[in-house]
């Protein structure tokens, strides 16, 4: 059997499956330019490192990077048309990204499938995006799926009431991110804060599992109106995604990755694949980068990663 | 085959890891210090231990092929892995330090040379302090750097002190306390919850009886 043959099916047949999901809800195909102005992406500050473009200069003497990510293209697209969201659009893409990783044997070119969501923000969209997640890796055929729900203002209201040095707030980023209890504890003793501002980050590693009961323990030590505020929006959304309550997992340690999220967090991950499948959230801000107030909500996933983890699968799924 | 994958690399921190887990109530009966064999499986047949070189357990962890890791805290801060840090199992306690000649002044050469096995620590250690290096990436062996005059000071793992002693250097400054931490793969912990959790409290109960 050649194998390289049977891959390139598989991939195949994945985006096939993507395109048919995202169509059937409605969302429609667009494609972006593959060169793009570096300065759009340095315009939009902490969006893509700069490290990671493939740059090129064409005649003029102008920088190019070759498409590092879909969503702000689209964004900056829609805000030449419209100012303000007048109503919702829905938009898929299936197409290359290419970023240059510090792991020289990881690849540049991977190809990005996702969905981006111009909407305002309600419960109802984003219990209905995360929803289309999950249908997305049902009909992919995966076993185990997981999706983890996180939540940006929780965590940030927190941290704003810690006086932190721009050093000791990403040290305590890393260390929520990896649930590090143990360090979370050291880097607060050095910290003058409240005690139950400093108790209520300790939880945060601890603020992961079935949403109900996570969602529970969240409000024993929520202090400020705003965190409440945050935790019954969660609530509505997970009250809309009930009957897949086995399929979802509240982790308030899902803090940023990408600087322009604001608001749901979530990835889903599937059984046998180390890393997350599928990642996406709230971005309401990117549209002011533009001079546009254009809320939206999104996810993407790598196609690479699909099908490598339904290979993983196969595999091992006869055992 | 529902089986958690454990991964350590062989040596004392695997033994007394091991004991830690026996303490836990997690058997590993198979297991001696001389057997050569790479996999072990627990009495209950659902925990497989796997031995792999040290320094490669993040990477097992990061990507899935095990879900759980024990490792010292020096490999994780010379090269971090997005993997959950959820247990300091209080073992394989020691310091990373700069160590040198005693008359060693590390803030009065334009550019300080520096041998160690992990060159990104001792990069950043000594950028905090605001003082210029030239590091050297060595496999072992460190202490030898000073002696012959290839650096002006190590940056090494130190237990007892009797390697550097024996070789009349001493501690300058400590760069960072190290113990053996419990890592987790982060699909693992959102598919295998309620089994790693569990393995995690035992091993909390175990570390409370072991201490």
């Amino acid at each position: 059997m050649n194998s390289g043959l049977k891959e390139a099916e598989t991939f195949e047949q994945v985006i096939n499956t993507l395109s048919n999901s995202f169509s059937t809800y409605g969302f429609q195909r667009i494609t972006t330019l593959a060169f793009e102005r570096y300065d759009l992406y340095c315009k939009v500050t902490s969006s893509v490192n700069r490290k990671e473009m493939v740059k090129v200069i064409d005649p003029s003497g102008e920088v190019l990077v070759l498409r590092p990510d879909v969503t702000i293209p689209i964004t900056q697209e829609l805000s030449h048309a419209h100012r303000k969201l007048t109503s919702e659009h829905r938009f898929y893409y299936i197409q290359e990204v290419f970023r240059r990783s510090a792991d020289p044997t990881e690849k540049i070119e991977r190809t990005q499938a996702g969905i981006e969501y111009f909407c305002k923000r309600s419960p109802d969209v984003d219990a209905e995006t995360i929803f289309l997640a999950l249908e997305t890796m049902r009909d992919l055929k995966f076993n185990d799926i997981k999706i983890e729900i996180g939540h940006t203002a929780f965590f940030q209201e927190m941290m704003s009431q810690l006086p932190l040095t721009e050093l000791q707030s990403d040290q305590l980023k890393v260390c929520i991110q990896a649930k590090n209890s143990v360090e979370i504890g050291e880097l607060l003793s050095s910290v003058d804060a409240d005690d139950a501002v400093k108790h209520a980050i300790m939880q945060i590693p601890h603020l992961y599992g079935k949403p109900e009961e996570v969602l529970k323990r969240a409000e024993e030590i929520s202090t400020t109106s705003r965190m409440q505020e945050t935790l019954s929006y969660i609530k509505e959304v997970c009250s809309r995604l009930r009957d897949f309550d086995e399929h979802l997992v509240l982790d308030f340690g899902l803090i940023n990755r990408m600087d322009y999220y604001s608001g749901i967090l979530f990835q889903g991950y599937v059984g046998r694949f180390g890393k997350p499948v599928l990642m996406g959230g709230r971005y309401d801000q990117l549209g002011h980068e533009f001079g546009a107030d254009l809320p939206a909500i999104g996810f993407a996933c790598e196609i690479e990663s699909l099908v490598k983890a339904s290979d993983n699968q196969k595999q091992k799924g006869d055992v | 085959m529902n089986c958690l994958t454990v991964a350590m690399g062989k040596g004392r921190i695997a033994n007394q890891a091991i004991a830690l887990l026996e303490e836990a109530g997690i058997l590993f009966s198979d297991f001696t210090n001389k057997s050569r064999k790479l996999i072990f499986m627990d009495d209950s047949n659902s925990i497989k231990l796997i031995f792999v070189k040290a320094v490669d357990v993040p990477t097992y962890v990061e990507r899935g092929a095990a879900d759980i890791g024990v490792i010292g805290k020096d490999v994780l801060l010379e090269d971090p892995k997005d993997v959950y840090e959820l247990l300091d199992l209080v073992i394989g306690k020691c310091k990373l330090s700069v160590a040198g000649y005693p008359e060693t002044k590390l803030n009065e050469l334009t550019q300080l040379t520096v041998a160690s096995k992990y060159p990104k620590i001792a990069k950043l250690h000594f950028e905090q302090k605001g003082i210029r290096t030239n590091i050297i990436e060595l496999n072992g062996s460190v202490e030898l750097a000073p002696l012959i005059g290839l650096a002006d000071c190590i940056v090494d793992i130190v237990e007892t002190g009797t390697t550097l002693e024996e070789n009349g250097l001493v501690v300058i400054e400590d760069v960072a306390e190290v113990s053996a931490r419990l890592i987790v793969n982060k699909a693992s912990f959102a598919i295998k919850t309620d089994r790693i959790q569990k393995f995690i409290a035992d091993v909390k109960t175990g570390l409370e009886v072991y201490s």
